[in-house]
């Protein structure tokens, strides 16, 4: 029989235990994290670390960057196979010992991101320690994950730890079935487009009056023009609409495709939407494009915004554009396979993507460097994980010391397949997915989503729902702007306006919380209103909330607005004048601070706008500083909306009272056969908005926020675009850095508010 | 070697090495503590909380921590200099302190027989010193720069784009700051007319006020070169996290990173201390001539050294709390544009001044 003598034992092992145990407890101590962020849950762990939640309490806020010093790889929102590479790189790269905490649903197992291009949880590629739950998972949990982790380590008897392949190989990703396949349109909706109206209107009249060839179909739908014209001249009809004064189409807002499959003898049209700031008309132009021959003219020389539009086409539909001068992939990875948004393609089914790509510019320095006979410039690689680039951006730049000669920027990194997924979702189960578009303010993309599914139906929601969205999306607006000008001070050096930024963003999060349960991504907005009524003391907090934000603002005021140094750091970077910001497709805060006084809320106002006393404030350079003047002003802005709202916020249903959209009242529910079998139906089928397309836009922090929706009159979209306003702004950006400093792009980058969620979709 | 000149040069130094050494470290390592809590509540945080009371043990659980971690030297680096890097930058910052004084020659040590050997030593009187060169001026200016050798070392020798852009703006900064620097404090020097820091405090006593009061320009000038040379905010170009992740410590990892680390908070504690004895009277308390404020003087001078020192450290503090970084040639603009013309005015003036007043010695 063996006998197990536990105090010699102990007696023996006292040495190692003891010195276990405080090195344990040393490690524990000091987890620092390397925080991999790439989505909303980076935003969390943002505000993990500011004064409500203070990860500082653990130790662990010594946030390092370079792999070699950090403990803890903390994964923070999706990653997606264009990506994984990247993580596993700087995984490798980390000292032992080391840890990975994945937060969220995404980086844990893909989260509702069934999709083409989403990494199905990290853990194919690195071992994770500690799983954190949710989407995102609020602070508290993120501290729980640091506890958990502590806990781990302390019962670790290890000395030392080798350096042993815990790694997984990257394999071949499987195709996710749990997606089902898509079906082609009905003839309905082909109906629909190919159907010629008489439509009037001063566009539609001149339109046939210069191009009475080129027309194939003109059609008004809710408002929105809509002219299909032979893809054969197509060059020459744009040029015509932006340069011709009686169109003036300055700007171009989206190009995009959609697929029609085999209903149509053309089976993609190519989509552009157009807006003319002098007549503030807005254009649908349309061009089908049939399957055997998916190319068009490229309209980059006639506006510089189509660049990345048009990639975006090319990418998804595989749409040729000629003469486009660098029509690559954009979003998603240069070894993936297929063209994703084609109605053929599974939208589970990944490519197994290894390796990273030299950007354009590598080559165009070598080229330059062989024919002047000077020596190579340095290529330096900026991102995507790069401190200043959030986490999701790559640049790559030729510098010469630290001046930029040339860049290329590279994005994708965050595509999660927003708009397939969107086709096969339901038109409600589109809502949490819109939440993670621009999470930095996830309740404007909910209502601009919501207000084009309205438009589709043509019904105007209650005057108390508008209200509500007004109020949150404004403090969603602040809350926006916070975090811009927070983390571009930061990437500045001056660190304090993060916290400054976070401690009123933390306070709108609770307001947001009473009214709906969620912080950051809110799911609050239902089509035909809100999910339900705001609670009884919302007004009161509204109210305070109004006196606790200004003096946090002012902080910041006071700390930067006549700082010299962030002055020197701001005055004249990436200065622009208005005509190229038009041309490029800049909107929001970016295209105020040079001037342009375009605001969809004073221009093409909703939910009583024009009835709100507020002013547009407009930069003059449009620099960094006007930018951080804008945001800065449109905050106090927004805080005078807010005001006026909430005295005159009416009474009455929070929802729309129509069957078509709304569930009908529980009561009913459970006595009548109608209210039941309506919400059955409801339940089972999800609302069936009637066949056509609109185009509903919205002033969304960072610019117009659209979406184009194509509806074939069943329970999902047929074709829901994005038009992400960083998305324009972005694409210039490599150009403006040229012939600026490496710290230049730091600074410009932040001013810019790029949201990867809405960037790459 | 006499047993008095074995106890004066070699005995009495050792100790105080061994004390100030044992001390230093430990100032350093909670300066990184001061540094995150300081920050913290300006920030609206609590800091570190959680190891330790207040998170008091935080410095040894990091130390712990970083000294076993794995220490990775990249396998294209120039072994030998990546090694070598972070000593030669901790070494200087250390020596330094041989020539600070932080108190008066005012130790008494009586004199005593050993018993046994019945061997007599002699009374004799020390400092709070290690040593006090008659050039100890020159010898700070000197070692000290060496420290900076190390970090364009360790960014040359990474063998990396991130840690070389870091070392290259090291490189500009120190010999853009070094010279004014240099030339700021010629004002203290030309008023002392020594080389000697004991005596330069002497100097002061003597004057009848601390030479920050004398020399308003030259002081500004010194601490900004200073944080300067420091490669703190808002000069802290050369690790600016933003920028180039972090700097030229980048591919650093564990017990070496910990070096650099620990050699720029002592580099930060030398240009507190040697503002504090240039300008700020060292170790004397406040209006040492004001034979009202005696009582002033019950609190030993060393305190009265340290406590100024901790002031500037607090500076130091608050400045990377507050203030964005400058560009790279704004950082160049600054020095030579700005700070080279106002210390050479100064210096002039001063000049002047000390020979038309017959100086103030």
């Amino acid at each position: 029989m063996k006998v197990i003598e536990p105090e010699t034992q102990e007696r023996e092992n006292f040495f190692t235990t003891t010195a276990s145990s405080l090195i344990n407890w040393a490690r524990k101590g000091s987890l620092w994290p390397y925080p991999f962020g790439t989505a909303c849950c980076a935003i969390e762990f943002m505000a993990t670390v500011s004064s409500h939640y203070d990860l500082a309490r653990f130790g662990s806020e010594v946030v390092r960057f370079a792999p070699k010093q950090s403990d803890v790889l903390m994964v923070l929102g999706t990653i997606n196979d264009k990506m994984g590479p990247v993580l596993k790189q700087i995984y490798d790269q980390m000292a032992e010992p080391r840890w990975v905490i994945s937060m969220g649903a995404c980086a844990t197992c893909g989260g509702f991101y069934r999709a083409y291009h989403v990494m199905q949880g990290i853990d194919e590629i690195v071992p994770v320690d500690v799983y954190i739950p949710g989407c995102p998972p609020t602070p508290e949990a993120v501290l729980d994950a640091v506890i958990k982790l502590q806990q781990q380590i302390e019962a670790d008897t290890r000395l030392s730890y080798e350096r042993h392949p815990r790694q997984t190989k990257l394999k071949t990703p499987e195709v996710n079935a749990t997606v089902h396949a898509l079906e082609p349109p009905p003839r309905a909706l082909v109906r629909f487009l190919d159907d010629n109206q008489e439509v009037k209107g001063p566009i539609a009249e001149a339109f046939k009056r210069r191009f009475p060839e080129e027309v194939v179909s003109m059609r008004e739908f809710r408002g929105d023009l809509s002219i299909t014209v032979k893809r054969e001249n197509i060059k020459q009809v744009l040029r015509t609409l932006k340069n011709d004064p009686e169109f003036d189409f300055k700007m171009l807002l989206d190009v995009t495709a959609v697929d029609y499959l085999s209903e149509r003898q053309s089976r993609y049209d190519v989509v552009y939407h157009m807006l003319s700031l002098s007549n503030k008309h807005r254009l649908r132009l349309k061009a089908a494009v049939p399957a055997d021959d998916p190319s068009i003219d490229t309209a980059v020389d006639i506006w510089k915004g189509a660049d990345w539009a048009e990639r975006e086409a090319f990418d998804m539909y595989g749409i040729r554009f000629k003469g486009h001068p660098d029509l690559r992939r954009i979003l998603t990875h240069s070894q993936f396979e297929g063209h994703p948004l084609r109605k053929d393609f599974p939208p589970g089914q990944r490519t197994m993507c290894t390796e990273t790509t030299d950007l354009p510019v590598v080559e165009r320095a070598r080229k330059y460097a062989e024919s002047m006979g000077i020596a190579h410039p340095t290529i330096l690689n900026v991102g995507p994980q790069h401190p200043a680039m959030h986490g999701t951006f790559r640049l790559q730049v030729a510098a010469d010391g630290e001046k930029i000669l040339d860049a290329d920027s590279e994005i994708g990194y965050l595509h999660r397949c927003f708009e397939k997924m969107s086709e096969t979702h339901t038109y409600w189960q589109v809502i949490p997915f819109t939440d993670r578009l621009n999470y930095m303010s996830s309740m404007m993309n909910g209502v601009t989503y919501a207000m084009s599914v309205e438009k589709m139906f043509g019904v105007d929601i209650p005057k108390r729902a508008q209200y509500i969205r007004v109020i949150l999306s404004e403090f969603s607006r602040i809350a926006d702007h916070l975090v811009c000008v927070g983390t571009n001070l930061v990437d500045l050096g001056a660190l304090s306006n993060f916290w400054y930024g976070f401690r009123p963003r933390e306070e709108i999060y609770d307001l947001l919380e009473s009214c709906c349960g969620g912080r950051l991504t809110v799911s609050y907005v239902r089509i035909g209103g809100v999910a339900q009524d705001i609670p009884a003391d919302f007004v009161q907090r509204v109210r305070k909330l109004l006196e606790t934000i200004p003096p946090y603002v002012d902080d910041i005021e006071k700390m930067n607005r006549h700082n010299k140094i962030f002055k020197l750091r701001s005055e004249g970077i990436t200065a622009i004048s208005a005509e190229d910001a038009i041309d490029w497709g800049f909107t929001g805060p970016t295209l105020r601070a040079c001037g342009v006084p375009y605001d969809i809320r004073k221009w093409f106002p909703n939910y009583d706008y024009d009835q709100f006393e507020f002013d547009i404030p407009v930069g003059e350079r449009g620099d960094v500083y006007d930018r951080y003047l804008v945001r800065m002003e449109e905050i106090r802005q927004s805080l005078r909306i807010i005001k006026q709202a909430i005295e005159n916020l009416p009474e009455g249903p929070f929802q729309i009272d129509d069957r078509r959209i709304s569930l009908p009242p529980k009561k009913g529910v459970y006595s009548n056969i109608e209210d039941l079998m309506n919400h059955f139906e409801l339940i089972q089928d999800g609302i069936l908005p009637p066949i056509g397309e609109v185009y509903s836009y919205w002033e969304a922090a960072n610019g117009e926020l659209g979406f184009y929706l194509v509806s074939n009159g069943a329970k999902r979209p047929y074709r829901l675009r994005c038009r992400g306003a960083c998305f324009y702004i972005f694409q210039a950006f490599n150009h403006m850095v040229k012939g600026l400093y490496m710290s230049d792009v730091v600074a410009a980058l932040g001013s810019l508010n790029i949201v990867a969620g809405e960037l790459e979709k | 070697m006499n047993l008095d000149s074995f106890i004066d040069w070699i005995l009495l130094p050792l100790i105080k090495i061994g004390i100030l050494f044992g001390l230093l470290s430990l100032v350093i390592a909670y300066l990184t503590l001061l540094e995150r809590k300081i920050i913290a509540f300006m920030q609206v945080r609590l800091g570190p909380m959680r190891v330790g009371p207040h998170g008091l043990l935080q410095p040894i659980a990091d130390g712990i921590k970083l000294m076993l971690k794995e220490d990775i030297v990249p396998s294209r680096a120039d072994k030998i200099v990546f090694t070598l890097a972070p000593v030669i930058t901790l070494i200087p910052a250390f020596i330094v302190f041989a020539v600070i004084p932080f108190g008066p020659r005012s130790i008494h040590i009586p004199g005593f027989t050993i018993p046994g050997l019945n061997v007599q030593v002699a009374e004799r009187t020390t400092g709070f010193f290690i040593t006090d060169l008659n050039i100890g001026l020159l010898y700070v200016l000197a070692v000290s720069s060496i420290g900076i050798l190390g970090i364009i070392l360790g960014g040359w020798a990474s063998n990396s784009k991130y840690p070389l852009l870091g070392a290259l703006r090291s490189a500009a900064q120190m010999v853009s700051y070094e010279v004014a620097l240099g030339f700021s404090i010629m004002g203290v020097l030309m008023m002392a007319g020594t080389l000697s820091l004991v005596e330069i405090v002497n100097a002061q006593k003597n004057a009848g006020a601390w030479y920050v009061f004398l020399q308003p320009v030259g002081f500004i000038l010194f601490f900004i070169c200073g944080v300067a040379e420091t490669n703190r905010a808002p000069f802290d170009l050369p690790e600016a996290e933003s920028e180039l992740v972090a700097g030229f410590h980048t591919e650093y990892s564990g017990f070496r990173f910990s070096l650099f680390f620990l050699a720029e908070y002592a580099a930060m504690i030398v240009v507190s201390s040697m503002a504090v004895t240039l300008f700020w009277g060292g170790w004397l308390r406040p209006f040492p001539n004001i034979a009202a404020l005696g009582f002033l003087g019950l609190v030993p001078g060393f305190l009265w050294f340290a406590l100024k020192v901790l002031v500037f450290l607090y500076f130091y503090l608050w400045f990377r709390a507050s203030w964005p970084r400058y560009r790279y040639d704004q950082l160049m603009k600054i020095g030579w544009q700005v700070l080279m013309p106002i210390a050479i005015a100064n210096v002039i003036v001063t000049a002047v001044l000390v020979l038309w007043l017959g100086g103030s010695r």
